[in-house]
């Protein structure tokens, strides 16, 4: 009888691991957050200036060029109105974000007092670099010790901390470019990174959260040790899958939880999404047809759920409406209150589903992404600056061979990814998964302990195999873990892991032919590193039998595949003009994945899964659950045709099921017929007829 | 004799003992160090300093703290945060105070960069004057020129007007302008007419290489001076114009650095010996 795949099935709890007491800044737990997935209640309060005579003005935002208030008095009014109206009237949720400016209220303990009674979450944005807290707007600004510590002693750990909002984008559009002269390693960028974010952070008293807007380096924030929760701001931004492969990775590595703050803007689409306005703002950065669609905003809340977020935060504004009421019971009275937007049911709707499905698993991601330390990738083109230069790291430092193979496996498991942001139709911020929303990125100091959690493992850009990092692969793979690998990458001896030996030698080739279906293949230029066969499978070959692809399968059940190829890619190509970033175009890469790499890793990659999606390209995310016969399926179209397909249970008939979106069963079978209309979502609680996975236990 | 330096931060992990010797055969007179070099040593340690470089007759040309200081992170003489910026000018004042026991004379500066919001150009450029304005009466004090350069990516005063504009408007005697080569060429700028626009201004002169290619980024990189965009008959024809300039050549390279700054300095055909 074959084995059942042994699954990592915990979610990632900061109060168990191992290192929490150790930490000085704690993370945010479960037991914190009450062991509930939290949405947002609101952003902001009212407030007013007082002026010299005590006569009360509406607060507004200071001109952005030149000005400010000054040394202005402010208070917060209707604040528990305010409260009223969006915990409990509506209920929208439990997490309040402020700016940093309520600091300056004359009644900011009232507030935060407030705040403690009703047991509600407090994070506090808006630290800007170089602009003045005269403005009281987004600020340099530091928080006096006496305000942290009474926001501590009233929230305890439910103040979630100081924002650390952005500023990934903000340093790689703006500062990195600053250093003089420009960075020459890798290791020297994260120097100057670190730099950075020791000065922001030390402002804000080191008890921050971050709210990334590049969160591929995600891991650089956990590491630094003062950062209680990761998480990002989704939307227009970047593509969701990819960016969720980072900040859950770092979350598992580092044991800290993860979140998405979802928002309406998308600078391609002209600004923020407000389907309450009839037309567009007369200031043209606001409307029905700008920034994000809802159709889009739908997706994202539900999938941040099924990624293992902590908090799923949705909607700058627009909850309720400025133009309609209602008339409703408030204290045993009717009163007239704000109406629902589309937005404020899409939320509520959202919050409601959580309330029925509260154990809706762990994502399963078995496939970890293994990236150097140093590695400072990031997408080929981002958000930050908008149609700057592409292919970038660090901000300040060209992709290099390593870098291209990184993008290049994105485009593979998230087909479009780097179009996210840079097209009117948002294609590319979700995209279909043909191999499994399956991987997670961690980076090669991670521990031991956390490898061992999944089952297989790429190696990725400039990692090296050597040292303590390859004793951590060898032991992986001894624990029953495979391995893909690539001769580059390859520095000590490995021959007992991988069964090859580097001769140290490289050749061009253009062709490569396929062992088992002894089919050749056109290829373009590329370099191979020349290896020995001492002990593994040959995959793939030149037409003179020289091995291209080999795999050694270890008594544990591991197997470690070997590519000769570098990086798996082709030589640099040559393109008739430059490469260039624009939105509504595709970005070119001047590299091309090689076929034969192709053709051997990626249905590797797929037998991972637990489950078998049939059907057109489709978004896929599959979730544990303690039950060993239990799964959970998200399906998500992410294109304009309905989507009509079959899921099929890996080794087991589906007993029954049921549409979490409906809560209505579906008839069982060796199959299930699904069907999800256009651009929407649809999440499937599955039963099998016998268990379908081992829970691993790993010390 | 043109005073020629080379950088210290090319010499990464080389003891200022050992690097005198090295910069004394190769043919440099000068060596230019970070402002950070001075800040941290104490009295004694930058007398070692002096001691060891001068036994090898070699001077420090210049102390740079657009190297050492980006804005933001270690402060700016453009910051709108009034009393961030005096922090920082005091930094810029200790550095001042001691450049007189390596024997130094001149401390490289730029402006910052512009405020993300609250600032207007305006606004900067007068909080940045009155910053060069500070400086140069307090290096008027101790014998220092504070040389201010323009620095591609720390806008908006990037161009050789500008910076032609703020020496002039800061009218101190004390006060002029460093102009580095590729800074110039990643501004977009002709070398010989930059250092035109500089004119009576320019006192010190940073040669770099940068590759200016379409499709690939800019950046900031130092490069070795014969390696890149800038020709060597640009860098001949603007060494021909600024006859009297000191130098200093201002590169990086993860090679040899010590066969780095021979060839560059061939290049230049500036020799003393």
């Amino acid at each position: 009888m074959k084995k059942l795949p042994s699954v990592w099935n915990k979610r990632v709890d900061p109060a168990i691991d191992p290192r929490f007491s150790k930490r000085e800044v704690k993370p945010v737990t479960w037991k914190d957050l009450e062991n509930q997935v939290h949405t947002l209640c609101l952003r902001r309060f009212e407030m007013v200036k007082i002026g010299p005579k005590g006569r009360m003005e509406d607060f507004r935002r200071p001109p952005r060029y030149g000005g400010s208030y000054g040394r202005e008095r402010l208070r917060v009014v209707r604040f528990k109105e305010a409260l009223d109206l969006h915990s409990e009237l509506y209920d929208f949720g439990r997490v309040i974000t402020l700016k940093w400016n309520i600091i300056l209220a004359e009644n900011f303990k009232e507030v935060v007092d407030e705040i403690a009674r009703r047991n509600l979450y407090l994070c506090l944005h808006g630290y800007v670099p170089t602009c003045i807290p005269e403005a009281l707007w987004h600020a340099e600004f530091q928080p006096p010790p006496e305000v942290h510590r009474y926001l501590l002693e009233r929230l305890g750990s439910r103040f979630l901390g100081w924002e650390n909002g952005e500023q990934d984008g903000r340093y790689v559009a703006a500062y990195a470019k600053m250093y003089c002269p420009a960075p020459l390693t890798r290791r020297q960028a994260y120097d100057y990174f670190l730099k950075y974010f020791r000065r922001l952070c030390s402002d804000l008293q080191d008890y921050v959260y971050y709210e990334g807007a590049l969160p591929t380096f995600t891991h650089y924030f956990a590491d630094m040790g003062n950062h209680r929760l990761l998480g990002a701001e989704i939307g227009g931004r970047g593509n969701m899958s990819m960016w969720f492969t980072f900040i859950r990775g770092a979350g598992k590595q580092y044991g800290i939880l993860w979140f998405s703050d979802i928002s309406l803007w998308n600078i391609c689409r002209g600004g923020a999404l407000n389907p309450e306005l009839e037309e567009e703002h007369p200031d043209g950065k606001v409307g029905p047809t700008r920034g994000v669609s809802i159709q889009l905003l739908k997706r994202l809340l539900y999938i941040a759920a099924m990624y293992d977020c902590c908090m799923v935060l949705s909607f700058e504004f627009g909850h309720l409406s400025c133009k309609r009421t209602v008339t409703r019971l408030v204290d045993g009275k009717l009163r007239k209150v704000p109406d629902l937007t589309a937005l404020g049911k899409l939320q509520l709707e959202f919050k409601d589903w959580l309330r029925r499905h509260p154990d809706h698993g762990v994502m399963y991601t078995p496939i970890a992404l293994i990236l150097d330390f140093y590695h400072g990738w990031a997408p080929p083109r981002h958000y930050y600056p908008w149609r700057g230069e592409p292919y970038l790291i660090w901000g300040n430092m060209p992709y290099r061979k390593g870098d291209h193979q990184i993008d290049l496996f994105f485009r593979e498991v998230f087909p479009g990814y780097e179009n996210a942001s840079f097209y009117h139709d948002e294609r590319g911020i979700l995209t279909s998964t043909p191999y499994g929303d399956i991987f997670d990125v961690l980076l090669s100091n991670m521990p031991e302990f956390i490898l061992n959690r999944y089952n297989a493992a790429v190696v990725l850009g400039e990692t090296y195999m050597e040292g303590e990092f390859l004793e951590k692969i060898r032991k992986f793979v001894e624990a029953g873990g495979s391995l893909a690998v690539f001769a580059n990458q390859l520095r000590d001896d490995a021959e007992d892991l991988l069964g090859i030996r580097l001769l140290g030698s490289t050749k061009k080739c253009d062709h490569s032919v396929l062992s088992q279906e002894n089919l050749m293949i056109y290829e373009p230029t590329f370099t191979m590193h020349e290896i020995e066969v001492t002990g593994a499978e040959v995959l793939a070959t030149t037409r003179h039998g020289e091995p291209l692809v080999t795999s050694k399968r270890h008594s544990s059940g591991g197997e470690a595949l070997v590519f000769a190829a570098d990086y798996g890619l082709s030589d640099h190509l040559d393109f008739h003009s430059p490469i260039v970033n624009e939105p509504d175009r595709p970005l070119p890469s001047p590299y091309q994945l090689l076929r034969h790499v192709y053709a051997l890793l990626f249905p590797w990659l797929r037998k991972f899964n637990l489950v078998e999606v049939i059907g057109p390209p489709i978004q896929y995310i599959t979730s544990v659950t303690e039950d060993p016969s239990r799964l959970l399926l998200t399906l998500c179209n992410n294109d304009a045709q309905p989507w009509f397909g079959n899921v099929k249970i890996k080794g087991a008939n589906v007993a029954r099921a049921v549409n979490w979106m409906t809560d209505k069963p579906l008839q069982g079978g060796s199959h299930l017929n699904v069907k999800v209309a256009p651009y929407d979502v649809v999440i499937l609680e599955l039963y099998a007829d016998r268990p379908v996975i081992r829970s691993k236990e790993i010390c | 004799m043109r005073s020629t330096a080379i950088n210290r931060w090319l010499f990464t992990g080389v003891s200022i003992e050992r690097l005198a010797g090295i910069l004394s055969d190769i043919g440099f007179n000068s060596v230019e160090l970070t402002a950070w070099e001075v800040l941290n040593k104490s009295h004694e340690d930058l007398e070692s300093i002096w001691a060891c470089l001068h036994a090898h007759e070699i001077e420090v040309s210049a102390i740079n703290a657009v190297v050492s200081f980006v804005p933001y992170i270690h402060g700016s003489i453009t910051d709108k945060i009034s009393w961030r910026r005096k922090e920082f000018l005091r930094v810029l004042e200790n550095i001042i105070e001691k450049m007189h026991i390596i024997d130094c004379h001149r401390l490289i500066v730029s402006p910052g960069r512009q405020a993300e919001n609250y600032q207007t150009r305006d606004e900067a450029w007068r909080t940045t004057v009155e910053s060069l304005r500070h400086l140069g009466k307090y290096g008027s004090r101790y014998n220092v020129e504070i040389l201010v350069e323009a620095m591609p990516f720390r806008g908006p005063f990037k161009y050789s007007r500008d910076i032609r504009g703020l020496v002039e408007e800061a009218d101190q005697p004390y006060v002029y302008a460093s102009m580095d080569t590729g800074h110039v060429a990643l501004a977009g700028e002709d070398l010989k007419v930059a250092a035109e626009t500089l004119g009576k201004h320019l006192h010190y002169l940073h040669l770099s290489n940068v590759k200016i290619e379409l499709g690939r980024p800019l950046l900031d990189e130092h490069r070795p001076l014969y390696d890149g965009t800038i020709s060597i008959e640009e860098f001949a024809g603007l060494l021909s114009m600024l006859k009297d300039a000191p130098l200093a050549i201002n590169v990086v390279t993860l090679n040899d650095p010590i066969i780095c700054a021979k060839r560059c300095l061939q290049l230049i055909g500036n020799s003393r010996r």
